[in-house]
């Protein structure tokens, strides 16, 4: 049912009950698209503000915090493109298509600090979908009309977003001396 | 061992699809077999399945993923002001759930009445001063009611400009190529005319049709400088009817945009930029002057030939 016609009170009701808890979300979203804590509040305010607006345009019960998160990067969009920071995104999905050859071994031994470093140095635009899809739970499809991309290159981008992670996170291994060899012969110990 | 090596890739590349649950049940079946005679595929699967609950307590558990509580508490309470502050007219169609066309009638039944209650009170030695008085306010009640109807539909004015003009401009740039006779008088009557009056180059990008979220435009793309400028009619009529004529030119400022435009009959036009604001409303004066020129008339839906020369793109 759409918020269209009615009363103050019960638009703010329906707005308290179904967008406002979704602010820590948009937050923790919003501080891996900006990377800025400043930045980020700017952007949850201006996103929730948008919201407030257009909340006669949101279906009640459909997911909230897909339609925001869509907000969100719709306002983000417009940031970077006034900040001149706006780029092509086929030339960094070719370039990493020549070299992403060699799939690595997962290390079973992770800390919290190795993750979030490995997906630091996962480039934007993959980073992004994992993000959505296996931290923030959105299906294919919301991830989608959130980046106003098409289905199968969400899925593209994930596929190669989780492979580029796992990368990064064997790198971390090599660093610390992790082997997996090694780990097998300690274990057997 | 050939096989086993490429059952083992062919595993790796679907690995993540099993552990979303994505997979057909024969292909699961395919999995667990590969799975009881693969130390390594079974090692590999456990470490991409501690990755992902890892990654997901990992960035919800960062310091730096969490709100400040102060920050969220001011901001709930400043959209619940903003959610109780009246916003004039918009606001009290909205409130009484009116469909468009009825509220605007509604609207200039009372204001009429008003305008002929005011009348009707004046002593008869003062008619030649109440007639005047009635004509203005006549007036001022036709420029409100089409004020109003072009303003009910600026929110999907912007909606087009920012989804397809900007954020398509690099899609319409490159393919948008072929000159069509209709787009070459567009840049006779209204565009050489804007170049006359700027020292930035002005430049046409496309003339197309659109479908923005299900709601379609007849929409313009020019360059004015670095400036994206959108000169769009969504398909949606007003409340207005067909033979009111061109309106006076309105203008608003609304999410970092400005929009100035008219009504025409039952249509709407925008010119939406980021341009200052007199000269966003001059590309609105020029644009209106020129659709009173009988042979542009690419941007009327009800002409039957546009179909000729407009481009759909659906996204």
């Amino acid at each position: 049912m759409r918020g269209f016609g009615k009363s103050k009170e019960k638009q703010w009701r329906d707005f308290e009950e179904e967008a406002i808890p979704f602010m820590p979300d948009l937050f923790r979203i919003a501080m891996w698209l900006v990377r800025n804590k400043q930045e980020a509040e700017d952007l949850v305010q201006e996103t929730f503000i948008q919201a407030l607006k257009s909340f006669h345009r949101y279906e009640l019960g459909t997911n909230c915090k897909a339609w925001m998160t869509k907000i969100m990067y719709h306002l983000n969009g417009k940031r970077k493109r006034k900040l001149g920071q706006m780029k092509l995104v086929q030339d960094t999905e070719e370039r990493l298509a020549e070299t992403l050859v060699f799939e690595p071994p997962v290390t079973q031994k992770l800390t919290d600090e190795e993750v979030i470093g490995a997906l630091k140095k996962v480039p934007e635009n993959f980073r992004e979908v994992v993000i959505l899809a296996d931290v923030e739970d959105f299906a294919y499809k919301e991830i989608a009309k959130v980046l106003d991309v098409p289905i199968g290159t969400v899925m593209s981008r994930l596929h190669r977003g989780r492979k580029i992670l796992r990368g990064e996170l064997a790198v971390y291994a090599k660093e610390f001396g992790i082997n997996l060899e090694d780990e097998d012969k300690r274990n057997a110990v | 061992m050939k096989i086993n090596e490429m059952q083992c890739k062919n595993f790796r590349e679907i690995a993540d699809s099993y552990l979303s649950d994505e997979l057909l049940v024969e292909t699961n079946h395919g999995v667990f077999q590969h799975l009881e005679n693969c130390e390594n595929c079974r090692r590999e699967l456990g470490g991409r399945r501690e990755v992902r609950s890892k990654l997901r307590v990992a960035v919800m558990s960062a310091p730096e993923s969490n709100i400040d509580a102060v920050f969220a508490a001011n901001l709930q309470q400043s959209l619940e002001k903003e959610a109780f502050r009246t916003n004039g007219f918009s606001d009290f169609f909205r409130m009484f759930n009116a469909p468009k066309a009825f509220a605007l009638t509604a609207a200039a039944l009372i204001i009429a009445v008003l305008i002929g209650f005011s009348f009707w009170k004046k002593p008869s030695n003062q008619n030649e001063i109440a007639a005047t008085n009635q004509t203005n306010q006549n007036e001022i009640a036709a420029t409100n009611i089409y004020k109003t109807a072009w303003t009910n539909l600026s929110d999907e004015a912007i909606s087009d400009h920012t989804h397809c003009g900007l954020d398509k401009y690099d899609y319409w740039i490159k393919n948008d190529v072929n000159e069509t006779a209709e787009e070459k008088a567009f840049k006779e009557k209204v565009l050489n005319q804007i170049q006359s009056e700027t020292a930035e180059p002005v430049k046409l990008v496309s003339i197309h049709d659109c479908d923005i979220e299900g709601e379609n435009f007849h929409h313009a793309i020019l360059n004015v400088g670095n400036h994206v400028v959108s000169i769009t009619q969504p398909a949606m009529e007003t409340a207005l009817e067909a033979n009111t004529g061109i309106s006076d030119i309105f203008e608003l400022r609304r999410e970092d945009f400005e929009l100035a435009g008219f009504t025409d009959g039952g249509k709407a036009y925008y010119v939406v930029s980021d341009l200052a604001k007199d000269e966003n409303k001059r590309i609105a004066e020029i644009f209106s002057g020129s659709l009173q020129v009988r042979n542009l008339r690419m941007f009327r839906f009800a002409t039957a030939n546009y179909a000729l020369y407009t481009a759909s793109a659906n996204f």
